[in-house]
């Protein structure tokens, strides 16, 4: 009986494990968490836009880097037209020490980010969003004040070079909720560094 | 072309030795062998140590897992970034100097391209690897990790252990007694 109660207990365990992850469709989780500027920023602060871009990435992982600049520009490119970029990094640092808060504030800085650069210090919000690489991004849809997760995945199908794409996920996705569609595809493998964590 | 280059240098030293041996004393050309000696053994060494990084994409891979050949490959994904890839990758080396025939190893490396010369190479270097290592040069993941197996995220460290008739997929770390029982149990199984 005992053996049957562990059994189920496991069962349980992991049918919550696996229903943390958010699917396209689902409501996206709200968070507020600090700022390289010292503020804390909410997923609320956002409802007067028709969406975010939610980017999990980090300092060191070389696809984060390799698509820095390209961050930089969904920010630059969408901002304005209501879909602002929120990053997140979700590392912790004991593990990946070039991902403190302090190493944030320098790149943030250094990279001139004109959007905020969270720190996920208790590693909550990236398991909620089921987020698993750095980068990983979460396209969310402002449906009338809900927010709502559009699509998940890569930014584009080609991580070391901008020239060579040919699949702008991210860049359709937002076409698609700008057009009233929902995105296609909705979710896309996120190619990168698997997030740090205490294990 | 290094086999020319080394039969050049190769007449090159017999001739100036021919020249040098009919005016210097007995000692001054023992002292010439010696250096003779050292050139020859840096050049051996140079040519243990050049390191050879072939490139690789999604053709290459499928071409490589539907071997029909009764080897047994134990094909390794890794980058020069990632610190479980680094801790497990002498054990990859060590079952290829192991030197078994019928075994081959393959280190497919994902560091980006433009990383080869800079990182990849002397990595090998300072390992001192001597296994095959080849660079994946298909930037769309999504088009060639569901090739190496339908359950892996595309996460590394990950290894593919399969011969012609079966497949095994570790989709993590790798102790190395893990590493060698996965890779025996293939081996006794033939």
């Amino acid at each position: 009986m005992r053996k049957l109660f562990l059994l189920s207990g496991i069962l349980l365990g992991l049918s919550i494990a696996v229903s943390a992850q958010l699917e396209p469709g689902d409501q996206a989780v709200p968070f507020t968490l600090k700022n390289v500027d010292g503020k804390m920023v909410s997923l609320s602060d956002y409802e007067d836009e028709k969406g975010v871009i939610l980017v999990f990435t980090c300092n060191p992982c070389p696809f984060a880097k390799a698509y820095e600049q390209r961050i930089v520009q969904l920010h630059e490119d969408y901002a304005a037209a209501g879909y602002p970029v929120v990053a997140v990094n979700p590392n912790d640092d004991m593990v990946s020490p070039d991902d403190t808060f302090e190493k944030m504030k320098a790149r943030a800085a250094d990279r001139d980010y004109p959007f905020p650069y969270l720190k996920d210090e208790a590693q909550e919000v990236y398991k909620a969003y089921g987020a698993t690489r750095t980068p990983h991004i979460f396209v969310l849809n402002n449906d009338d004040g809900t927010f709502k997760v559009a699509y998940i995945g890569a930014i584009d199908n080609n991580a070391m070079n901008a020239r060579s794409v040919t699949e702008k996920y991210v860049e359709d996705a937002i076409e698609a909720l700008e057009n009233g569609n929902q995105p296609d595809p909705a979710k896309v493998r996120a190619i990168g560094c698997t997030i740090k964590t205490r294990s | 072309m290094f086999v020319k280059l080394f039969q050049a240098a190769e007449s090159g030293i017999f001739y100036v030795t021919r020249l040098c041996f009919q005016t210097i004393t007995r000692n001054e050309r023992f002292t010439f062998m010696k250096i003779a000696a050292l050139f020859f053994i840096m050049l051996f060494s140079l040519s243990a140590n050049a390191q050879q990084i072939d490139t690789f994409n999604t053709g290459d891979l499928e071409a490589l897992l539907d071997s029909k050949s009764d080897t047994v490959y134990v094909v390794n994904f890794w980058a020069t970034w990632c610190a479980p890839c680094i801790r497990e990758i002498d054990y990859f080396e060590e079952l290829h100097r192991q030197g078994d025939p019928l075994l081959k190893v393959l280190l497919i490396n994902l560091d980006f391209p433009n990383q080869v010369e800079g990182r990849v190479k002397p990595f090998m270097r300072e390992h001192d690897l001597t296994a095959t290592v080849v660079n994946m040069t298909e930037m769309d993941y999504d088009r060639w990790i569901p090739v190496v197996h339908n359950e892996w995220t595309g996460a590394i460290p990950a290894t593919l252990i399969f011969n012609k008739k079966r497949k095994k997929f570790i989709g993590t770390e790798v102790a190395r007694e893990e590493l060698f029982k996965a890779v025996q149990a293939f081996n006794s199984k033939q």
